[in-house]
């Protein structure tokens, strides 16, 4: 049983979720908050598996939540609501911890596939999010390896290429001879590399700041 | 070997020059001229005529001073007594001419003094290389028996010697009485004023510039030449008249040594320093062998080969230098290095007791200094001009360069303020754009979530999902993919993967790595979004096909690069004229083709399915792009 918790102002796609899940044998609601303040108390109160939180909540940003129940439940899931899912708003989630997306306007049958999907190890990823990826965590220029703290292995940039250029996960895995399971899994693992590297970036950045004391 | 040649003929010419007898006068009256070749010679220190004591001898006799010491105890004292018939003697005004005597000279006619050049018996006149004229008053000269006397006078460390007398006309006398004066005195104490002159301007320009160690030099080589070749013009000793002699004797090595440090200091020879360091050692070293020579009494002639033949080692590193760079500089100081050692051998072969030639009847030292000066003054001073040209190139291309890179950093800045702007105003627009999509995009999924639950307005429905897939593409557009076509065509099919599974169309996806098109901005990117979405749209709607098959790859259209996207289906196909209520999308389709640049064919046929191709070129071909037109 997959227990799920979910942050989201907007009632009507709250309950819209809820219904599909209630349908779901092996998906379960267990929480519910709709700001960022309920949301907290939601988080600190624990007893989910995963997380589907919105990013825009009327009393601040819902990154925040998805940040504090990521650095408090590291065996969590954490999906963002987003209504077209644009690269900007879900790589900040990634970021923050989350390691999948769900579009608000998706016949929300769907929501619970990509539930049981990323609780099973697998993440959704869009071309343009590959690209972006690709070109943030595996530069063709060389780095200082403290801005790259976890590199990309091979077989994830060669997934990540390959996503990037327009197939879908049964491609890649026809592609790559992997299966398509594991194809979600390097996304995931990809996800993850992409938020431990930013939270490192922003140490190093801190630290830089207070070293070198610049105005 | 044009330096070969050019030398010899230089060598040529000095040989005809020295072999004209310019002040040659053969002992015959009919040039009006008596010239002694023999006389008696006579040691005795005293104020008159000596009555016995007389020797015939060749005339001139230069080198006295050995008998004289042997002879005499105190000052050096001899005379020469020369008779001739006045018969002999052309009927004008007359004249005595004398050259060469050491040091004191004075002149009796018939005994009776007429002329000395000397102030009193104290006064360190220097006589050896001046020449005198002394007319002969009428009344003195005898037909018959006439006695000409020199008495000539020097101290005991110096030479003493009868020089050269000739009675005759006074015009062809003075004449060359003139001659020798100029090249013996004036011309000689001219050249090495102005040479001191020089030199003064030299030093002045040294001391402005420290580290130009040729400079230096010319400095030195001025100074030391004036200094050895004060005593060929001076009328009197200036200092002691004993180191007088030794300073005029002895300058000259580093006289030379100067020189040739000039030369190699001014072609920066390899090592130049140790080669200057060592051409004064042999400076020194020649110092200390005549010393040794000398007090022996000898004749020094040695040292001064020695200087000649150290000339010639150095015209020897010229030459090789010459050889390595091929400049004119080191050819010019090779040519005046080879003509002053040419002229120094010319002045050895004078001298008294080495007395090989009289070459050109004076002593052309005072002018090798001069001339060697003069060279390297020229050397220096087109060197000058030379920097001169180059600070002048120098500063206009430094000015130029100034200028490129002025331009270049106000271009830049131009083009970075431009794209700051941009950029902010990019980012701006994108955020504006995010909101306004959130929450139209908000309201239309509220909306569609009612319209789905009533389940009632299929077509209502079908609008808003359009609404709402419109949307995405203008998120999509906003996306950074740099005008790779292939990411934004991925999206495309990515958020329309769900449609073609409803409408149980299969995507065979073929797209090749293809180059990147800058100019697909925003507006761009979603002009060709919706292209291609609204040729998928059609095929979805209308053709009934089982797959559809999206392709992406670079061709060539008239010459110039692209990329090409293909949408072709198995679908039933159209006519276009017949399509009805589509018209309008396709014409649309047309119009953003043509925003684009984009060549745009949709080919079908009824049963044969439809192809559509959208070609786009890599570069834009001074379009601009449609960010200025779209609002």
């Amino acid at each position: 049983m997959i227990r799920t918790a979910i942050i989201e102002d907007d009632p009507r796609i709250s309950a819209d979720i809820a219904e599909v899940i209630r349908q779901a044998d092996d998906v379960e609601l267990v929480a519910s908050a709709g700001s960022v303040a309920t949301g907290c108390k939601l988080i600190d109160e624990g007893g989910f598996d995963v997380l589907v939180c919105d990013l825009g909540l009327p009393d601040g940003d819902g990154a925040t939540l998805i940040r504090k129940a990521a650095a408090q439940y590291p065996d969590i899931d954490i999906l963002v609501l987003t209504m077209f899912a644009d690269h900007h708003k879900v790589l900040d989630a990634i970021r923050a911890g989350a390691r999948g997306y769900l579009l608000k306007d998706q016949k929300l049958g769907e929501c619970v596939a990509a539930i049981r999907e990323v609780r099973n190890g697998g993440s959704p990823i869009s071309p343009i999010i590959a690209r972006l990826l690709l070109k943030e965590l595996a530069p063709q220029e060389a780095v200082p390896a403290s801005t790259s703290e976890e590199p990309l292995s091979d077989r994830e940039k060669e997934t990540l290429h390959l996503l990037s250029r327009g197939f879908t996960y049964s491609e890649c895995a026809e592609l790559m001879g992997i299966s398509q399971h594991t194809v979600g899994t390097h996304v995931k693992h990809i996800y993850r590399k992409l938020e431990v590297n930013s939270r490192a970036e922003a140490v190093f950045e801190a630290s830089n700041r207070g070293m070198l004391d610049i105005r | 070997m044009i330096f070969v040649r050019w030398l010899v003929a230089c060598f040529a010419a000095y040989l005809c020059w020295a072999a004209v007898p310019a002040a040659a006068t053969p002992a015959t009256p009919s040039t009006g001229v008596l010239e002694f070749l023999s006389g008696e010679i006579a040691f005795a220190d005293k104020n008159e005529i000596p009555e016995a004591g007389w020797e015939k001898r060749q005339t001139p006799a230069l080198w006295l001073s050995d008998e004289a010491r042997a002879k005499l105890a105190g000052k050096l004292t001899a005379w020469g007594r020369f008779r001739f018939d006045g018969r002999l003697l052309p009927d004008e005004p007359l004249a005595i001419y004398t050259e060469n005597n050491r040091e004191r000279l004075t002149v009796y006619l018939n005994g009776v003094e007429l002329f000395r050049n000397y102030r009193s018996a104290t006064s360190q006149t220097l006589g050896w290389n001046r020449p005198y004229i002394i007319p002969v008053p009428q009344k003195l000269l005898r037909d018959v028996g006439n006695e000409l006397v020199l008495r000539v006078g020097s101290d005991r460390q110096f030479s003493l010697g009868v020089g050269t007398v000739k009675v005759g006309s006074q015009e062809v006398l003075g004449r060359l009485y003139n001659y020798q004066q100029f090249w013996r005195v004036t011309g000689s104490a001219a050249a090495n004023y102005a040479m001191l002159f020089l030199t003064f301007a030299a030093f002045v320009m040294w001391m402005a510039r420290r580290s130009e160690t040729e400079i230096f030099w010319l400095v030195m080589t001025g100074l030391l030449w004036f200094v050895r070749d004060f005593h060929f013009f001076a009328e009197e000793s200036p200092l002691d008249p004993y180191w007088f002699q030794q300073v005029s004797y002895y300058s000259l090595y580093f006289a030379v040594a100067a020189s040739l440090s000039f030369c190699v200091a001014f072609l920066k020879l390899s090592n130049h320093r140790r080669i200057i360091a060592m051409l004064f050692a042999i400076g020194v070293a020649l110092c200390i062998f005549r010393v040794a020579i000398t007090s022996t009494n000898r004749t020094d002639l040695a040292t001064s080969l020695a200087t000649l033949l150290v000339s010639l080692l150095v015209c020897g590193l010229i030459i090789r230098e010459w050889f390595r760079n091929r400049s004119l500089e080191s050819l010019a100081l090779v040519a005046v290095v080879l003509f002053g050692t040419v002229l120094g051998l010319h002045d050895i072969g004078r001298i008294p007791n080495v007395n090989w030639w009289q070459g050109l009847g004076f002593h052309v030292q005072p002018f090798t200094g001069f001339l060697l000066f003069s060279v390297f003054l020229l050397s220096v001073g087109r060197k000058y001009l030379r920097a001169l040209t180059e600070v002048e190139t120098l500063n206009a291309s430094l000015e130029e360069r100034v200028e490129t890179a002025t331009h270049a950093l106000a271009a830049s800045e131009r083009a970075r303020q431009k794209i700051e702007v941009e950029h902010a105003v990019g980012i701006e627009r994108e955020r504006l754009m995010r909101e306004m999509h959130d929450g139209i995009g908000s309201n239309l999924v509220t909306a569609l979530a009612v319209v789905r639950k009533q389940g009632e307005a299929p077509v209502a429905e079908e609008t808003l999902q359009r609404a709402l897939t419109d949307l995405k593409l203008t998120v999509d557009s906003l996306a950074p993919v740099e005008g790779d076509a292939v990411a934004l065509l991925a999206n495309l099919r990515h958020r329309m993967e769900p449609d073609m599974e409803k409408a149980g169309v299969k995507c065979v996806w073929r797209v090749e790595p293809c180059p990147s098109l800058d100019w697909l901005d925003a507006p761009n990117a979603l002009h060709m979004l919706r292209i291609i979405q609204e040729g998928v749209g059609n095929v979805l709607s209308h053709a009934h096909a089982t797959s559809i098959t999206i392709a992406c790859c670079p061709s060539k259209k008239d010459g110039r690069d692209g990329v090409e996207l293909v949408l072709t289906d198995d679908g039933c196909g159209f006519i276009a004229a017949n399509v009805s209520g589509n018209g309008r999308g396709l014409s649309n389709m047309h119009t953003r083709a043509s925003q684009l640049g984009a060549d745009l064919r949709i080919e079908s046929d009824l049963g044969a399915g439809s192809k559509l191709s959208l070609w786009l070129p890599v570069e834009m071909g001074g379009r601009k792009s449609a960010r200025s037109t779209s609002g």
